[in-house]
């Protein structure tokens, strides 16, 4: 999922217009992310 | 003989789940996938609270692992900030401050130097966390009214 997409979901999810659909993919990426920063510091 | 007519009869429509529609179903579904996401990151996020500062600070010495930790973090930056609240402030505000990151050999680094790295990095994901609980059970709360 590119950049603009992501920031599109958060906004949504702030206005509380996203999809189930759209969370889920949203907070999978973010999951990657911070499982990744772990990695990196542990 | 047992006369089996005798036998109580089970009433498996009280206890069914509510799944009225394939669709509501999927929802449901995709409704636990986010709730369990979220409690992956909580998790990993208390992970990366209570990390070794001196084991993360050595991690770090790495230009590769350094550099991988720094486009992760400014990705973070760039998504968790646009849902508002409190991520807009810690996440964005100059709390993280990336460029010290960058310009931080980190083996002159002492552990409060990483420690201050990490705790507005934890605090950014912690928000996010609740933002997203509210979320999930937040729309729990509404479809029950």
């Amino acid at each position: 999922m590119d950049e603009a997409k992501m920031i599109e979901i958060a906004e949504k999810i702030k206005n509380n217009t996203a999809t189930e659909e759209e969370v889920l993919s949203y907070t999978q990426k973010i999951k990657e992310i911070v499982s990744e920063i772990k990695a990196d510091l542990s | 003989m047992p006369n089996f007519n005798a036998a109580p009869k089970m009433n498996f429509e009280a206890e069914a789940p509510k799944f009225v529609t394939p669709d509501d179903k999927e929802g449901s579904i995709i409704n636990l996938q986010i709730k369990r996401n979220v409690e992956d990151i909580s998790k990993d996020i208390e992970v990366i609270t209570n990390i070794d500062k001196n084991k993360a600070a050595e991690k770090l010495q790495n230009p590769e692992v350094k550099n991988s930790f720094i486009n992760k973090v400014k990705q973070l930056q760039k998504y968790l900030p646009a849902l508002g609240f409190g991520i807009l402030a810690v996440g964005s505000a100059g709390f993280i401050d990336i460029d010290k990151i960058e310009s931080s050999t980190f083996d002159a680094m002492t552990i409060a130097d990483v420690a201050s790295i990490i705790a507005p990095i934890s605090a950014m994901l912690s928000i996010f966390s609740g933002v997203m609980a509210k979320e999930i059970f937040g729309k729990k709360e509404q479809a029950k009214v």
